[in-house]
């Protein structure tokens, strides 16, 4: 469910948001009726720092095909045509 | 450091004259994440969709957005703007609009190619044009 409140009642009522926040609600934050963010629940998960999914082997392994040896040279005449 | 798009072309393909070099170069410098810029991708995807298809240049847009030793930098109506000030300053023509994004980055940042015209160009700019504030 998603509140809409003004960035004024945000800080008129800011414990009180701040409790339906943590409960799960998501409330939208509005200035001069333009949308300015969103509170959103903490998540232990989604805060949790991520490995990246590849690393260098992986670039590695990249099979590419055709080519010549003189591609990296060419690289304006083939996405420019210059 | 930011790679240009020469530097991931030379270093994807086998057949290419500086592939050894290029492979040398990233596997020890890439102990440090690499920075690739939005044009460099827009070049290096091209290159690889034209000449080895479709499925090799999205296999290489997975393997870089989600690495550990490759960072993407997107451009930003900033960073647009001030390249667009910095190509205009310049009078080069050699240059296309991705060198001169490098050339403008080169201020903050140490830029690897094997294009020699852009490689000069740093060398001879040393920030002396491309001095607008991001």
């Amino acid at each position: 469910m998603e509140t809409i409140v003004s960035i004024r009642q945000l800080h008129k009522n800011l414990g009180r948001i701040a409790r339906r926040v943590k409960k799960g609600e998501r409330v939208l934050v509005l200035r001069h009726s333009e949308p300015m963010f969103v509170l959103t629940p903490y998540e232990e998960k989604r805060h949790l720092a991520r490995v990246p999914k590849y690393g260098l082997a992986d670039l590695q392994k990249l099979k590419v095909k055709g080519g010549d040896r003189n591609i990296s040279r060419k690289i304006d005449k083939i996405v420019y045509d210059i | 450091m930011i790679l240009d798009a020469n530097i991931w072309i030379a270093y994807l393909y086998p057949k290419d004259a500086l592939h050894k070099t290029a492979r040398q170069f990233i596997d020890v410098a890439g102990q440090k994440p690499f920075t690739l810029f939005e044009y460099t991708v827009a070049e290096t995807v091209t290159v690889l969709s034209r000449r080895s298809g479709k499925a090799t240049a999205d296999r290489f847009l997975d393997l870089i957005t989600d690495n550990a030793v490759v960072r993407v930098l997107p451009s930003s109506l900033e960073l647009f703007q001030a390249i667009a000030k910095c190509y205009k300053t310049h009078s080069q023509r050699n240059l296309s609009f991705a060198d001169y994004a490098l050339l403008y980055l080169s201020r903050n940042m140490p830029v690897a190619t094997s294009d020699i015209k852009l490689r000069n160009a740093i060398k001879q700019d040393k920030g002396k044009y491309c001095n607008g504030t991001m």
